[in-house]
């Protein structure tokens, strides 16, 4: 059972909204960081790599 | 190289998985969560003490999503399916068909608890068939409680090749082994271990005295769908493993209701017309259930016959990837990422019977106006949940594996536990690790490269440990507190989950414990 089940409706899709953003930036992020990798330039690596850790951050908080 | 195995660096190995482990059993949280606090543990400690630098930890992840997208590819799709045929009314008309067929207990409680669940197992999974069939149980006179035990140890055996093989794909997947080397053994642990899963459901739901009456029966089936799915597995048909099994199962199970030890109703199943329900009224059951029968046709079609597979198989995709090497000396070579078939991938086919499912229930008129929305929200709301939990522990054992950690973790398992015992610890490795987690497959990602790199270090077979592992996870991940929670939230017992769980870990331990005796004997044999 997901631990949104206790939540009122509302509340509940915009849970779920939020956590399916989550996983669209989950999936896609790694592959822009592999086309960033190649550039010669490292910044955008690492801000990607930035967004990502910060993704996973939102991952622990929403649970 | 990586670092020196002492018992502090094997701690600081382990700190991932104990911090999953932790965030699961005391905080109770779900998967998406532990995993992703597993995952910062993971990180921090590669960079600070496995001596990880950007390019590796980037490397780790991104090899990881493939891994991912390889797995949620057939979660979706199988979850898809799942949903379209319940809402055609495949699920409720088998579950009311199969207790008039006989007045036995024993058969009653096997048909729905143990081949019905292995059945619906073969491509529901994720909690599904102990969400469906728990209900079925309750309605045909089994307490709240003994229908969640029986639902859920009758899964015990069903979960590695459920899914249409999601675990079983996994454990190729992080392991680099082909399936016809891992599927023989898997196929034939988990065949032993249908037979006590069988025992366990006719007994919780009669009492030890229906033992003897059970017997037969139970040996019979376990038998034949052992034998079922190490065909399947071993012929390149593993993601039909358990659907197959079920299936024959079933048909096994019907016949055997014509014997009259077991007090056979004199209804044909071509009698049943199943129209007590006015949603269902009309509806013919063979029809509902299309979308399971496509399945099987499409898959053994695109697996039997090579010019089909060649045709789809043509468009693959995958990344390459540089050497990435830790401060230590530890070596990940360059290479490319897990493959992904695109069109004839498991999920692919998953995905051709859902579409050709929808159209023979629409224009049926199977599916009800709204049916469509239903779905999609059904699906959207499983598939998200399991997919964040699966994306971050999967994150979490390759950040593992490139960094040094499993390979210490494993090389500390095989010095203390030693080779002759290594093959019965191996399938409580895995079911600890599905019950930490609730999923099978999260255990063979979790666990999968340090039990291969045990055996390895062991000098034992990879492929028996793998199996090993994988089959101890199809126990333990069902009786996980995650999908015990679904279970009981089904039949009332939403808070009491307790209860349920106090009862099924000591009985859910018989199975564990065959799978390692008879590993353990395989190995012996050699």
């Amino acid at each position: 059972m997901p631990d949104t089940e206790h939540l009122p409706p509302k509340k509940r899709t915009v849970r779920l909204q939020a956590r399916a953003l989550l996983m669209l930036l989950q999936l896609t992020l790694p592959f822009l960081l592999y086309l960033t990798l190649k550039w010669e330039d490292p910044v955008p690596a690492f801000l990607v790599a930035a967004v990502f850790v910060l993704s996973m951050l939102y991952l622990v908080w929403l649970g | 190289m990586t670092l020196s195995l002492s018992f502090w660096n094997w701690l600081l190995a382990l700190s991932p998985v104990l911090v999953v482990l932790i965030m699961m059993l005391l905080f109770r949280s779900g998967g998406g969560r532990a995993g992703g606090v597993g995952w910062f543990t993971a990180v921090i400690a590669a960079v600070l003490f496995f001596g990880s630098g950007f390019e590796l930890l980037a490397v780790a992840q991104i090899k990881a999503i493939l891994l991912s997208l390889d797995v949620l590819f057939i979660i979706w799709t199988a979850l898809l399916l799942f949903h379209i045929a319940d809402e055609a009314g495949a699920i409720r008309m088998i579950g009311r068909a199969l207790p008039r067929l006989t007045e036995d207990r024993v058969m009653q409680s096997l048909l729905i608890g143990w081949l019905m669940v292995t059945f619906i197992q073969g491509t529901g999974g994720f909690g599904v068939p102990v969400a469906v069939c728990a209900p079925m149980l309750v309605a045909v006179g089994f307490t709240p409680i003994q229908a969640v035990a029986m639902a859920s140890l009758g899964d015990t055996w069903a979960v590695t090749f459920g899914s249409l093989g999601t675990s079983f794909q996994t454990l190729i997947a992080v392991t680099g082994l082909p399936a016809n080397e891992l599927a023989p053994y898997s196929a034939m642990l988990l065949g032993f271990a249908s037979f006590p899963s069988g025992m366990l459901v006719a007994i919780i739901g009669n009492g030890w005295k229906s033992f003897k009456r059970a017997l037969p029966p139970v040996l019979l089936l376990s038998v034949v769908m052992g034998t079922v799915q190490y065909l399947l597995a071993t012929n390149g048909l593993w993601t039909l493993g358990t659907t197959g099994a079920g299936l024959v199962g079933l048909v096994v199970g019907f016949l055997l209701l014509r014997l009259p030890a077991f007090q056979v109703h004199h209804n044909p199943l071509s009698e049943l017309s199943l129209a007590e329900d006015d949603q269902d009224n009309g509806k013919s059951i063979w029809l509902a259930m299309i979308s399971y029968v496509l399945l099987v046709l499409l898959a053994f079609g695109v697996n039997l016959f090579s010019p089909v597979s060649a045709f789809l198989g043509q468009v693959r995709f995958t990344l390459n990837f540089p050497e990435v090497v830790t401060r230590y000396g530890w070596v990940n070579p360059a290479g490319p990422g897990r493959m992904i078939n695109i069109f004839g991938h498991p999920g692919a086919i998953l995905l051709y019977t859902c579409v050709l499912s929808l159209m023979i229930y629409k224009a049926t008129g199977y599916l009800t106006p709204g049916a469509l929305k239903r779905i999609f929200n059904k699906v959207t709301r499983s598939g998200v949940n399991s997919s964040l939990g699966i994306l971050a522990m999967v994150g979490l054992a390759s950040i593992m594996l490139h960094s040094g950690m499993t390979f210490l973790l494993a090389e500390g398992l095989s010095v203390s536990i030693g080779r002759d015992f290594y093959p019965l610890v191996a399938p409580l490795i895995g079911a600890i690790g599905a019950f930490i987690t609730g999923s099978n497959t999260n255990s063979n990602v979790l666990f999968g490269a340090l039990q291969q790199n045990s055996a390895q270090l062991l000098n034992l077979a990879p492929a028996l440990i793998l199996a090993a592992q994988t089959a101890g996870g199809s126990v333990g991940s069902v009786l996980a507190p995650a999908k015990v929670i679904v279970g009981c939230s089904t039949v009332g017992l939403a808070g009491e989950e307790g209860i349920v769980m106090r009862k099924i870990i000591g009985y859910g331990l018989i199975p564990i414990a065959t799978v390692a005796l008879a590993a353990w004997i395989i190995h012996l044999i050699g």
